[in-house]
């Protein structure tokens, strides 16, 4: 069922996303726009440091609504995802009213909403904001198999079920964005629930453009010169680890920072560990490579 | 035009058309997805050719490798559809024995390995394996039966000792710590008495494969063997990437996900790039540590499937794998030939790339009871060079 949302369309989506000086080209605004108004889950999957978690916070900020983050990490179980019972508060309630209350109403009492501690995912269906919040599961990828078999009934019917309460289900369909930087394959169950975005590097356009919104201050002139630097880096077929968009803005605050307008040997040198998070990488530029990439038109 | 305009009824058999050739083609495409694709086509302008791709990567496609791909499959099918005679037919997809004699050959068959051809009638019907198909193409015939049967059981029997590490999940265990919660409710039984102690200890994370499986055309004769141990391999370790490579590195994880063996190997053997143009090893492990060195870590067994014949500069390879080997945990080698007692490392590739490698196996290793035996492995190949990590491994099985 479609949900009264101000995205009525990819245009309105990149527009509110350029907005939130989120700089999207027309496959991450369809995805977007097809996961807010078919009320599906968003899988979005792609290089480290390229923008996918941004995506979730554009979002939150663009419907003007809550963020609510799950961050994924090996060992994650249910208790810190759903809910837990409030233990501590649940043998000090029995304490105190033992002697007041039968044995009935104290049990009823003890397993109530009260005494319920929220995760993030039993946070974002029962969220009371005016409006549906965005749900971030972020780097599902790095939390275990068993995870996914948890998210499957959340992600398809938006329903929790506590043995002691019944089933939970959503006030409001939350928007649920789920990133993975693809260290393992994910599931098929859980890929079919989702609608699918790769996020690659961005081209040189792209991220002159970003470099102008997100550094304030950067020159035109200069903000080409880091993307073309950055780009060759990239081409580099023999290095490891490729800078992201993440680095190339980092680096770029780093040199308005030291006050540089004009990319020098010198000051690459110096900031080199901005672009450059590898240390094989690292000595192949500092035995030469660096003086044949500045060199490069 | 407002989106969402154009919700003929008529356009459903065009989609289920496309559906299905996607999955001739070897997508995996659920009822689901071909669901939310409809479902998300109500949303928007299908007369704008990029938005309408737009919209069914983003609802068919579940892998980066997949949206090339998609995109080829969106362009051959919807360049050639022709409408049928009667729209409210379903839209028939067939694979003929011979193209009809009124058949109008589409452009598209000059793709390798593919050929699509509309009758009169506007039946289309797609053909997998063209009957001009260059001797270059793969032909992965499946195996006998019970061969496949037996290197299943070895890919068993090789998951128990591929690299596992402890994970932070724990698990029941006879014994260890001591787990102090199970403890006390286990102790509830005995009138709340502490008399038997329940033990926890880290359960070990699962194996994770990476398999580089060369499909060059020196390993034509044991293409069909080496492909069953690759499906077995994907299919019983959960964790697992599979890239084929010859002159170029491709991810072929997508072509085995979910589909059997008799098919996977029909969807491999149209998609893998043609023989014939030599092997470049050392150049595709650059490529595969460039773009997916974030899969290596100390818990991945990569498994190399060749037979170490080498086209480009055996240094790259050696570089290349110290590289990789670092950064796993076991290098697992497969040489087609290694099964013969008389087997000797004599390509440069090979010399080049056994000092990185723990292990070295034949195929013949899975299909054999005895498989991982230590002493199948150490007398057999006394020239073999077992690293003290693969021996580890030996001395596990």
């Amino acid at each position: 069922m479609a949900k009264k949302t101000d995205m009525d369309g990819v245009d309105a989506v990149l527009e509110r996303f350029e907005g939130q000086q989120y700089i999207a080209d027309r496959s991450i605004g369809m995805a977007v726009f097809l996961a807010v108004r078919m009320g599906k889950p968003l899988l979005v999957e792609g290089e480290p440091g390229c923008g996918k978690t941004e995506i979730a916070r554009t979002l939150a900020a663009a419907l003007e609504t809550e963020l609510i983050r799950l961050q994924c990490y090996e060992g994650l179980d249910a208790d810190s995802t759903l809910y837990e019972w409030n233990h501590p508060k649940q043998l000090l309630t029995i304490r105190i009213e033992e002697a007041r209350k039968d044995t009935k109403a104290l049990e009823r009492e003890i397993f109530s909403e009260e005494f319920l501690l929220k995760r993030p995912l039993l946070q974002a269906l029962t969220h009371d904001g005016p409006r549906a919040p965005v749900l971030l599961i972020d780097e599902i990828d790095r939390a275990d198999e068993e995870l996914e078999g948890l998210l499957l009934e959340f992600l398809s019917d938006f329903q929790i079920t506590i043995p002691e309460l019944g089933t939970i289900r959503a006030k409001r369909v939350p928007h649920v964005v789920i990133t993975s930087n693809r260290t393992r394959e994910l599931s098929d169950a859980l890929k079919r629930r989702c609608l699918y975005l790769y996020i690659g590097f961005p081209s040189r356009e792209k991220e002159v453009a970003i470099l102008r919104v997100k550094v304030p201050g950067l020159g035109e002139q200069f903000a080409e010169e880091i993307a073309g630097f950055v780009q060759r880096v990239r081409a580099e077929d023999d290095f490891v680890k490729r800078p992201g968009i993440s680095e190339t803005l980092e680096w770029a605050s780093a040199l308005m920072t030291l006050g540089t307008t004009k990319l020098d040997r010198d000051i690459v040198e110096q900031t080199l560990g901005f672009v450059v998070k590898d240390a094989q990488d690292l000595q192949t530029m500092q035995s030469g490579r660096l003086d044949a990439l500045l060199g490069s038109p | 035009m407002r989106p969402g305009k154009q919700k003929e009824p008529s356009f459903v058999p065009r989609l289920a058309g496309f559906i299905r050739f996607l999955r001739i083609r070897g997508f995996a495409v659920g009822t689901g997805s071909a669901l939310d694709c409809a479902q998300a086509l109500r949303h928007i302008s299908i007369l704008d050719r990029d938005t309408f791709l737009a919209a069914c990567i983003v609802t068919l496609a579940k892998s980066p490798e997949d949206v090339p791909r998609l995109i080829e499959s969106f362009d051959l099918f919807w360049s050639t559809y022709i409408e049928p005679a009667e729209s409210k037919t379903r839209l028939p997809v067939s694979a003929p024995s011979s193209p009809p004699p009124d058949g109008r050959v589409s452009a598209s068959e000059t793709a390798p390995g593919f050929r699509m051809t509309v009758d009169r009638a506007g039946v289309v019907r797609v053909g997998l394996y063209s009957p001009d198909a260059p001797s270059s193409g793969h032909d992965l015939r499946p195996l006998d039966r019970r061969r496949v049967v037996a290197i299943r059981a070895g890919v068993r029997r090789f998951r128990r000792h591929a690299a596992t590490r402890p994970g932070r999940r724990q698990a029941p265990a006879r014994r260890g710590p001591i787990d102090f919660p199970a403890t006390a409710r286990h102790s509830l039984r005995q009138g709340g008495e502490w008399v038997e102690f329940r033990f926890r200890k880290p359960r070990k994370r699962g194996a994770e494969l990476v398999v580089l499986w060369d499909v060059s055309g020196s390993m034509r004769d044991h293409e069909a063997v080496l492909f069953a141990l690759v499906h077995a391999l994907h299919r019983l370790v959960r964790r697992t990437r599979v890239f084929a490579f010859g002159t170029q590195l491709d991810e072929v994880t997508g072509l085995l996900r979910g589909q059997n063996y008799v098919h996977a190997a029909r969807a491999a053997s149209g998609h893998l790039r043609p023989m014939g143009g030599g092997t470049r090893i050392g150049s595709c492990l650059e490529d595969f540590l460039r773009r997916y060195a974030r899969l290596l870590h100390g818990g991945t067994t990569v498994v190399v499937l060749s037979d170490g014949w080498d086209l480009g500069e055996t240094a790259r390879l050696s570089i290349a794998l110290r590289r990789l080997r670092h950064l796993c945990h076991l290098v697992v080698w497969v040489n087609p030939y290694a099964d013969d007692p008389r087997f000797e490392p004599a390509t440069a590739g090979m010399r080049e790339a056994l000092p990185h490698v723990d292990l070295l196996l034949g195929p013949g290793d899975f299909e054999s009871r005895a498989g991982f035996a230590p002493e199948r492995v150490a007398t057999r190949r006394p020239l073999t060079r077992v690293g003290s990590r693969g021996k580890a491994f030996i001395d596990a099985a």
